[in-house]
């Protein structure tokens, strides 16, 4: 192990690790695309080719594009297409394909996506005192919610459950509060309850809905640069390339560290920690 | 902010049924409602019937919107719970957690754990580990520390006997009193004093 460390053998340059390699004709492309996009400038519905730069300000719009197709194609909602392109992340293709494989139905139950047609009860009708199950309070129907799962609570009590999931970093994923249920809470209500009582909270919530578009993607990243320059990279096709960010930061996409080209990422890795090594004994 | 009134419907709606449900709740030091500690009567048919078990619990800020931390006193052996300290590795107490869910429901659920251990998800290895190779041996064990630690109120009665006796009452009422109030030194020492 020591020996590969050290001298990496040229065969195995050539052999085994080809597939880290970059096509260099590939990256000509790349850095025309950036360009091309740099030019196109605040234009926001460019078809996505190579890779994109995602800015502070083009991130919400560049999520709406996949929110719509998915909204357009399985007649839902935003938030609950929002909730199924978290869990699959967000890979549209990968939904469709899954749509035709398991149905609709898995797809949605497994994203913790539950419709409900006929709403068990009338909440607005009855106006009877109701006990939430939760604070035992007797509060009137009118402070009461009922997310798409069928399950209600009063407002106080979801309100206290979504700033808690919110502090915790669970944003992206707020379920229900009743036992079992993977159902996930309507982001419009999550919004209009805690922003009543915590706007800073709720302005939070809202940039991690944002960024999950970030987090949660496996084709979109940070640009690594220091300090951030707050943009982002979106890759289409394969996500073993270099790329340039518009605020100049040349990176690799899969292992973000500076581009190497030709070398591979593991044998940047070893390279980099044989250089960090040495140092200590060279000085 | 803890719901303080939650948690005192919790603990009169808790001890309701203790005789039937075999789980009680009470306050650990009588004025601080963030500290509790809970008992549950072993599972009959399993190796812990006839020990009773007390939890410690502590109630964090936001509950019910976060779990309750419990925590056995009573030493067991289990997979699912530490020989050395308690721990305890339960689901509901950590992410399946829901604020539907009360002090007594996860009682319940601990005394469900009793009978239903889950060595694939070890928070003991070692128990774990007998409780898959030599189950007869792990049964063993299991009766014994039931026997030794779970069932050591009876021991506790010994010495507040005593010490009631000590006080100057007759043995037979102290013994009496104390069967009735089921082991509360204080509850016995006021009947004594009032009868």
């Amino acid at each position: 192990m020591a020996d590969d460390v050290d001298s990496p053998s040229s065969s195995e340059v050539e052999g085994t690790e080809d597939r880290y390699f970059y096509l260099s004709d590939q990256e000509d492309d790349i850095a025309e695309n950036v360009l091309q996009d740099l030019e196109d400038g605040q234009q926001e519905d460019c078809s996505w080719s190579v890779s994109s730069v995602i800015t502070k300000e083009s991130l919400l719009a560049a999520q709406k594009v996949d929110l719509r197709k998915v909204m357009e194609l399985l007649a839902l909602s935003e938030h609950n297409a929002r909730t199924l392109l978290i869990h699959y992340r967000w890979d549209v293709e990968r939904v469709f394909e899954l749509l035709e494989q398991k149905g609709k139905d898995r797809l949605f139950s497994e994203a913790g996506l539950t419709i409900v047609e006929n709403k068990m009860i009338d909440l607005s009708s009855c106006c009877d005192p109701f006990t939430c199950s939760i604070c035992f309070e007797e509060v009137s129907p009118t402070a009461v919610t009922e997310m798409d799962c069928g399950h209600y609570y009063c407002n106080e009590c979801w309100t206290e459950h979504f700033i808690v999931k919110i502090n915790d970093g669970q944003s992206r994923r707020i379920r229900c509060m009743a036992p079992k249920c993977n159902a996930i809470c309507d982001e419009a209500i999550v919004r209009s309850l805690v922003s009543t009582r915590h706007p800073d909270i709720a302005d939070r919530f809202e940039r991690f809905l944002l960024e999950s578009y970030i987090e949660d993607n496996n084709k979109v990243k940070w640009c690594p640069s220091v300090p951030h320059c707050g943009n982002a990279i979106r890759v289409v096709g394969d996500i073993y390339c270099e790329l340039e960010c518009i605020c100049g930061k040349q990176f690799c996409f899969s292992c973000l560290s500076e581009a190497h080209s030709p070398c591979s990422c593991i044998m940047w890795e070893r390279w980099k920690k044989k250089c960090h090594d040495e140092s200590e004994t060279v000085n | 902010m803890l719901d303080t009134s939650r948690v005192q419907k919790e603990l009169a709606e808790g001890n309701r049924d203790t005789e039937t449900s075999g789980v009680s709740i009470a306050l650990h030091d009588g004025a601080d409602l963030t500290h509790l500690s809970g008992t549950i009567t072993g599972p009959v048919g399993t190796p812990y019937e006839g020990g009773v078990f007390v939890i410690d619990i502590r109630l964090p800020s936001g509950y019910p919107f976060e779990p309750p931390k419990m925590q056995f006193v009573t030493r067991v052996w289990h997979p699912n719970i530490s020989s050395q300290n308690g721990a305890i590795c339960l689901d509901i107490l950590k992410d399946q957690w829901s604020p539907a869910l009360t002090l007594k429901t996860a009682l319940l659920s601990l005394q469900a754990l009793l009978s239903a251990p889950a060595p694939d998800d070890p928070q003991d290895a070692v128990v774990a580990q007998q409780y898959l190779r030599d189950y007869q041996k792990f049964v063993g064990t299991a009766r014994h520390w039931t026997e030794t630690f779970a069932k050591s109120a009876s021991v506790g009665m010994d010495e507040k006997v005593k010490k009631l006796v000590e006080m100057g009452f007759p043995e037979d009422a102290v013994r009496a009193v104390l069967e009735a109030t089921k082991g509360d030194e204080n509850m016995a020492l006021e009947k004594l004093c009032s009868g």
